[in-house]
């Protein structure tokens, strides 16, 4: 079967950025998907399937780029979800972030699993 | 951000006697009290606060590491410290592993930057199988501190 491949570019919106538990997080949700997922800010690219490690040492604050490539049967969904994740700002309760942050239930439903 | 910016080396230590999560927790957090970065009255609330942020998911985050960590009002700048723990302890890892090696950080609320530069170096650093081992394995603080300046000077894969 012909492998899909699926390419999202976000920007990190939540007031702290991508922070440890964010990372263990997007890290859990990317193993769900058989595809092979990296994840890459300017040239750096990381693999966002294994240890939160790999989110970690992106570095990425809020009004960060980072770019989602997903390549396998699910990529699409694989990039949906986490960029999904991204928006929805991790449950994040820092009194500084943003006031949509506790309205976007996709990405925080699936985040209840990590 | 190099590990000098944050890590406070006069409590840094490479054998915590405490043998649970927050005993280890609460050694490390003396540490930063005797080398005078946090004030006696916060001490508490700081050890509370990164006890709390534990119950929200583990900060053992595999390989036998752990970053126990806390926004907190009472420090105007990150302060961090690292420790080993010879027989490690149990911190319901992500991979289940003990944790043998800590890093500590408690950041001021308005500063999440510094926190994720932290993570930054501290993650890259880790990701290097050498220095991860080397430092697990330090006998003494000087050897931990000399680990932290290599990394620092870049001469681990980072």
């Amino acid at each position: 079967m012909a492998e899909n491949e699926a390419t999202r570019t976000v920007t990190v919106t939540n007031y702290e950025g991508v922070h440890l538990r964010a990372a263990t997080l997007l890290g859990s949700l990317a193993q769900r998907f058989d595809s092979t997922i990296s994840v890459a800010k300017g040239n750096h690219v990381v693999d966002a399937k294994s240890t939160p490690l790999q989110w970690l040492s992106l570095g990425a604050g809020q009004g960060e780029v980072l770019v989602l490539k997903a390549v396998g049967q699910d990529a699409a969904e694989a990039v949906d979800a986490l960029a999904g994740m991204l928006a929805a700002h991790f449950e994040e309760t820092s009194h500084r972030c943003h006031d949509d942050a506790s309205q976007a239930p996709s990405g925080e439903e699936r985040g209840k699993g990590g | 951000m190099k590990f000098a910016d944050f890590i406070c080396r006069e409590a840094i230590r490479a054998d915590l006697t405490a043998d649970d999560k927050e005993g280890v927790i609460r050694e490390m957090v003396q540490t930063l009290l005797d080398a005078g970065k946090i004030k006696p009255d916060e001490q508490e609330s700081i050890v509370k606060a990164i006890l709390k942020r534990e119950e929200l998911g583990s900060t053992g985050i595999g390989r036998g590491v752990a970053v126990p960590h806390t926004k907190h009002p009472s420090v105007d700048q990150l302060v961090g410290t690292v420790a080993i723990s010879r027989e490690g302890v149990d911190f319901h890892s992500l991979d289940g592993e003990k944790v043998q090696l800590l890093f500590l950080l408690i950041s001021p609320p308005d500063r999440p930057g510094d926190h994720l530069r932290a993570l930054e170096n501290i993650s890259r650093q880790l990701r290097d199988d050498t220095f991860c081992r080397f430092l697990k394995r330090s006998k003494s603080a000087d050897d931990i501190r000399q680990l932290l300046d290599e990394a620092d000077n870049n001469q681990f894969g980072a």
